[in-house]
């Protein structure tokens, strides 16, 4: 899907500025605390990073779920990605849904919703830690009564716009696509 | 969790995937009878990375099925490593500590180990034995006191009916829905054939290690496997598992899917047929898959099923859920040979 949505305010350049990098970084601390279960399964992975890439969002996210240095960092359009062992790029609403569980991961992969490349190992050991953490984003990012209402609005807000636009859009595109045709031969196969 | 009644209210059983935890909260919560699991090693046959349950874990996911009123089946459906034995008696024992209801075994020393190692523990044969034959089965009976045959997916509806009735009081488990092999259960040698590794031995069908996606110039994405071209598909289209079986290959001067096109099983249209033909329980593949798949197919053949017991019928749309985004009915009503 191209970049073709205009971005909510929340999520557009600013948020690859300081106050989002600590945004980022206080959100990832409070799942880390909050699903420490699944964090000990990603341990495994060192301090291997992950290119998240939103295809709807001009902004990107270096995670390294472990390792000495882990956190969640934005990053800016236009800004050099440092070297990750694996890129997982899909619209937003595709992502959240895998984070929390809400979609599968190899559904989304079959109807091509979510492109990966790189370490197809590191994806794995993040897909199915994520997938069996329960993650639910309002509930673990409010802190105070407040502060979930507030995070819960947001979040819930950016989900139905993303997701339902890119449902629209997905919908469309499908439609309109020719129908599938087998591509250019590949490799002579050699028993 | 919702209180359903005991694994033996049902005439069809219905048996459900858990790669996790949650992945088995999901199904007990969506309807499973039974739910089948793996330790995190090389004795299952989905030994993928971060999946499958640590022994402490197993323990816990008993405790909790139980007290949902359902059973926990533990595959252990690998065939042992010459000289590393010991890795699989240790997960039967495991097993048997841990008050599964069942292990699902596809080796013949193994089920031997457990049937003298463990006479109270419930034995079921995995579709990795590919046992089809009436003769078979009942040999397996008579020698380990198999109880459970889970059958491969070669066999037409009329052929499973007849098998189940010839190998009575042996019970008949059959796939429903989920990703195919290439029919050659337990014996296939694809995966070992380009990355050394199979899912007989080592639990995984193309290792995630050796696979890499690539786009490529002009947009499309190529599947490689341990660096060689399997697949290569325009940027959108609907893909299937990037397994040696799925590629698309050029021979005899076409291209095409030269093993098997990358589709689901979806017999859900045969359950008024598998219940009238006497079979004990259905089998819904993905223990590698998430949570969710797990609540919606889970979900969608506890109501089908409970139709079919009521007398009527719906059909589970399952669509977004396939491999390939297509369903085939497999073998249950196939016209070949």
């Amino acid at each position: 899907m191209a970049r073709a949505l205009p971005p909510l305010p929340l999520l557009g350049q600013p948020l690859a500025g300081p106050a989002a990098a600590r945004l980022c970084q206080w959100a990832f601390a409070r799942l880390r605390r909050r699903h420490a279960a699944a964090f000990d399964r990603l341990e495994t992975l060192g301090g291997k990073a992950f290119l998240i890439d939103p295809s709807d969002l001009p902004v990107r996210f270096l995670l390294r779920p472990a390792g000495d240095n882990p956190g969640l960092a934005p990053i800016a359009e236009g800004q050099v990605a440092p070297p990750a062992a694996a890129t997982l790029r899909a619209p937003l609403g595709a992502l959240l849904a895998l984070l929390e569980g809400r979609v599968d991961g190899d559904s989304l992969f079959f109807s091509r919703q979510l492109m990966i490349e790189g370490d197809m190992e590191a994806v794995l050991i993040l897909r199915n830690a994520v997938d069996g953490a329960g993650i639910q984003l309002d509930a673990d990012l409010g802190g105070s009564p407040a502060g979930r209402a507030i995070t819960g609005k947001a979040i819930a807000l950016g989900r139905r716009w993303y997701g339902e636009i890119d449902g629209l859009l997905h919908l469309l595109a499908r439609a309109a696509a020719p129908a599938p045709s087998l591509p250019a031969p590949i490799a002579e196969f050699q028993p | 969790m919702t209180a359903r009644p005991p694994l033996a209210a049902s005439p069809l059983s219905l048996v459900c995937p858990a790669g996790t935890p949650a992945a088995l909260d999901a199904a007990l919560e969506a309807g499973a009878d039974a739910v089948y699991c793996g330790f995190a090693d090389a004795t299952n046959a989905r030994n993928f990375p971060g999946l499958n349950f640590s022994h402490k874990e197993m323990r816990a996911a008993v405790d909790r099925t139980h007290r949902a009123g359902r059973g926990l089946y533990i595959a252990i459906n690998t065939f042992p490593r010459a000289g590393e034995e010991e890795t699989w008696h240790q997960a039967v024992d495991a097993a048997a500590e841990a008050g599964a209801d069942a292990v699902i075994l596809a080796d013949l020393g193994l089920l031997s180990y457990a049937q003298a190692t463990h006479p109270a523990l419930r034995l079921h044969l995995s579709v990795q034995a590919a046992a089809s034959t009436p003769e078979a089965i009942r040999y397996l009976a008579q020698a380990f006191g198999v109880q459970r045959v889970v059958l491969p997916r070669v066999l037409t509806l009329a052929e499973v009916t007849a098998l189940t009735a010839a190998v009575a009081p042996v019970e008949t488990e059959v796939f429903a829905f989920g990703g195919m092999c290439v029919m050659a259960e337990g014996r296939c040698q694809l995966s070992s054939y380009v990355t050394g590794q199979s899912p007989n031995t080592h639990g995984v069908c193309s290792p995630p290690a050796a696979v890499q996606f690539r786009r490529e110039a002009g947009g499309d994405i190529s599947a490689r496997l341990n660096d060689i071209t399997i697949d290569r598909h325009a940027a959108g289209s609907p893909a299937g598992y990037p397994t040696l079986c799925k590629g698309r290959f050029r021979a005899n001067g076409t291209t095409g899917y030269l093993f098997e096109e990358p589709t689901s099983l979806n017999a859900a249209d045969h359950i008024p047929g598998l219940i009238a033909g006497g079979v004990r329980a259905l089998k819904i593949e993905g223990r590698q898959r998430g949570r969710a798949y797990v609540t919606r197919v889970v979900g969608e053949f506890r109501r089908a099923i409970d139709a079919a017991v009521a007398g009527g019928f719906r059909m589970p749309d399952l669509a977004s859920e396939m491999e390939g985004g297509r369903a085939t009915a497999g073998a249950y009503d196939r016209r070949w040979r």
